[in-house]
């Protein structure tokens, strides 16, 4: 049980049993069909020596249309083979986190830009400022695997080969918890040089475009995190009625066969890899055609696929409900994000994604991170449940307060059990409405910005080594000169890059009050 | 009857039956009907789809399915206008392509669609085009319009580059440029340099017919 002011990564117990949207028969027949798929349709790999693996473990290959028919014996022999939980290594003792079983851990969100809470105006971030969302995840207690590599993504001044490097240098830095990655072009080579040399372990995204196909970057990709054990997250594509079916049985169905395709490629490469799936799929809105994360439907999309995974015991990441298409702090982005995760996450995922994330994946923030901290802890207050027992009953407490005419407030009994368990918003107000206006009339965003502003002043999270930094900054030199020869990094690039990054000196090992609500 | 065939083709169209608007389209060239006359039909019948569409009286998928019926006929009709040495007034020429390292195509080809829907001339690259690929195929196809799509943020970059190739071969003051895609926004499309950024399909069409409108009125003004 995760506790309140505690560092412990256990994560939330889901004591009681997930809840079923479809039934068994109805999940064989996705599962069903999803292999015929794969028998019938293939999946494109464009990769040479994935297509050759697969040839030589009885797959049909074209090689001149980079197609591979799976049977479906192979593909349920690797199913069979998937470890049905794994875990992920951080560099703080403890901070470990095991995905799968009946644990449920939260990840800190994605999004792409820095959100103004003053204007609610999306901008680039600053280097500095997507460090100082690293501080403020690793510092709240219900944020147990951080996302460096996509809390912001559009970086002032980082060249876009650079920025998840360049991310997950700042995550591994100001974080001591584990690290969620993606991968980029080739450079999970050196995410996984950096990685290793700090004895910590990544968690890794790679996409499978729809409607199965692997592009060559994702295969060197899966093969290079497949082939030194570390967990990868299968992450097929699928808007309904745009790239794939518009029902969404079709959606589910065409999402598990980019997924049962996925695992084939990792067990194939190295058989018992830790694989789980990312949750993917939306609704598109009706007339302009974008990503709905907020609607009903997509959540029913997240939780039929939390079925067939759970049925087949593959771990579950889920992104599901971590972000709606509200454009501001309200009310929306509320009820968004507290149901979508709510049902995401008591219809079976393990790892949900959550803190910070804005208005369609477009924006990040610090603020919406300490807000979500209270919609984690209370979801993950519901699933550990409470205790009956002839204790918690209190049956003869019950019998003697009625019979003497006593109340409960002066009872023993009250004062074990008035906390005991008692979840406690961080941010919410709680208060009377007395107290709330001699306290000021404070809003949500407000309180919030002040916690995150007070995190920032006087959250330490466990330094680099001397020598760690070094192993760091040596495997990202070799990155920047890498791409500047390639020119992946462009002359002009450069210098706006190196003052980007000379923007952190002085953020490494003290606290610092931030810029919260605006540079 | 040629009114019997042009009223059908056109319910074809707002039907989104692509197969019997490509089968009405081959019929009124059997009839003699005038083949401009028979893309006028289609024109208003899309226009017609279009003002549902605005007034929520129909949705996306349906507007796709209508430009899609359309483009199963044009090239019948228009192989008809060739033959008898006419011309069909296109809005503009557009050239289009989701850019290098970027393979997600679904916006692009719903703009590309809408765009012959809405009746422009329309060449769609694919996806992963490189920078040298787009300029080689404005100047060919002397295009009015250059829409650049990129989902992601790393690729999004490349939209910046196409620009600068423009401006290096001399082509930039000649084509307008429309950027677009999951990782773009206005600020964005100001930077790299582009003339404008819609965020969906429908308002990229709209984009588009400003910008000829904008040529048309310099073109005139010189």
């Amino acid at each position: 049980m995760s506790k309140v002011g505690g560092k412990m990564l256990d994560g939330y117990q889901r004591r009681f049993r997930a809840i079923e949207v479809v039934s068994a028969a109805e999940l064989d027949a996705m599962h069903q069909a999803a292999l015929e798929i794969l028998e019938r349709a293939g999946a494109t790999v464009q990769h040479e020596g994935a297509l050759a693996l697969l040839a030589e473990h009885g797959c049909r290959v074209d090689r001149d249309a980079q197609k591979a028919y799976l049977p479906t014996g192979l593909v349920e022999r690797c199913l069979e083979s998937c470890p049905s939980s794994y875990s992920i290594r951080g560099r703080d003792p403890g901070s470990d986190v095991r995905i799968g079983g009946t644990r449920v851990h939260f990840m800190q969100g994605m999004g792409m830009r820095y959100v103004d809470p003053d204007t609610w105006e999306l901008r680039p971030a600053t280097l500095r400022e997507h460090a100082e969302a690293q501080i403020v995840g690793d510092a709240l207690d219900s944020v147990h695997v951080m996302d460096a590599c996509f809390a912001y993504t559009d970086i002032a001044g980082v060249p876009p080969i650079m920025q998840q490097l360049e991310c997950l240098a700042s995550g591994l830095r100001f974080s001591g918890k584990p690290q969620h990655y993606g991968y980029l072009k080739d450079s999970h080579r050196y995410a996984i040089r950096m990685a290793q040399a700090l004895g910590v372990t990544l968690n890794s995204e790679i996409d499978v475009a729809p409607p199965i196909v692997f592009g060559h970057d994702a295969v060197e990709a899966l093969i290079a995190f497949a082939e030194i054990g570390w967990g990868l997250e299968a992450c097929p594509g699928g808007a309904a009625g745009a790239t794939s079916p518009g029902s969404l049985a079709g959606s589910v169905v065409q999402m598990w066969a980019g997924t049962l395709a996925f695992i084939v490629l990792t067990q194939l490469v190295n058989p018992g890899a830790p694989v789980g799936r990312q949750v993917t799929g939306t609704v598109l809105h009706p007339k302009w055609g974008h990503p709905l994360d907020g609607a009903p439907e997509s959540w029913l999309l997240g939780a039929m696929t939390n079925q067939l995974c759970a049925r087949h015991g593959v771990p579950i990441t889920s992104p599901v409900g971590f972000c709606g298409q509200a454009k501001s702090f309200d009310y929306q982005a509320a009820w968004e994000k507290a149901l979508g995760v709510f049902f995401s996450v008591t219809t079976g995922s393990h790892l949900h994604v959550l803190h910070g994330s804005h208005g369609e994946e477009l924006g990040f923030s610090n603020v919406l991170q300490v807000m979500d901290d209270d919609i984690a802890r209370a979801i993950g207050r519901l699933l550990d449940g409470t205790e009956v027992s002839d204790e918690t009953m209190a049956t003869e407490l019950i019998v003697e307060v009625a019979s003497t005419g006593a109340n409960f407030m002066s009872q023993a009994h009250t004062r074990q059990y008035w906390m005991k368990d008692r979840f406690q918003p961080a941010t919410a107000d709680w208060d009377t409405n007395v107290e709330w206006v001699k306290g000021g009339r404070t809003d949500v965003v407000s309180r919030a910005r002040e916690r995150a502003e007070a995190i920032l002043a006087t959250h330490r999270p466990t330094p680099l080594s001397a020598e760690q930094e070094r192993a760091v900054s040596e495997v990202l030199d070799e990155a920047r000169e890498c791409y500047r020869a390639s020119a992946l990094i462009t002359a002009g690039e450069w210098e706006p890059y190196m003052q980007a990054v000379r923007s952190l000196e002085g953020l490494s090992q003290a606290p610092t009050a931030g810029t919260i609500g605006g540079a | 009857m040629e009114a019997g065939v042009l009223d059908a083709l056109g319910a074809a169209i707002v039907a989104c039956d692509a197969r019997r608007a490509a089968e009405l389209a081959r019929q009124s060239v059997d009839q003699g009907v005038d083949p401009l006359q028979s893309f006028e039909a289609m024109t208003v019948a899309m226009t017609e789809v279009g003002r549902r569409f605005e007034a929520g009286e129909c949705w996306l998928p349906d507007l796709v399915g209508a430009a899609d019926a359309m483009q199963a006929a044009t090239p019948i009709v228009e192989e008809e206008i060739r033959r008898q040495g006419m011309a069909r007034q296109s809005l503009g020429t557009v050239v289009a392509g989701t850019v290098e390292g970027d393979i997600h195509s679904i916006g692009m080809q719903m703009v590309c669609t809408l765009l012959v829907g809405a009746g422009f001339e329309v060449h769609n690259l694919g996806i992963s085009v490189q920078p040298a690929a787009f300029v080689a195929a404005v100047r060919e196809h002397e295009a009015s319009v250059l829409a650049l799509s990129a989902l992601l943020t790393v690729t999004a970059a490349e939209q910046g580059k196409v620009i600068a190739l423009l401006e290096a071969e001399g082509l930039r003051d000649a084509v307008k440029v429309m950027v677009g895609g999951g990782a773009v926004t206005d600020d964005f499309a100001r930077r790299v340099g582009a003339d404008g950024y819609e965020p969906s399909a429908v308002g990229a069409v709209a984009l588009a017919q400003r910008f000829v409108a904008d040529l048309k009125g310099s073109a005139i003004s010189q």
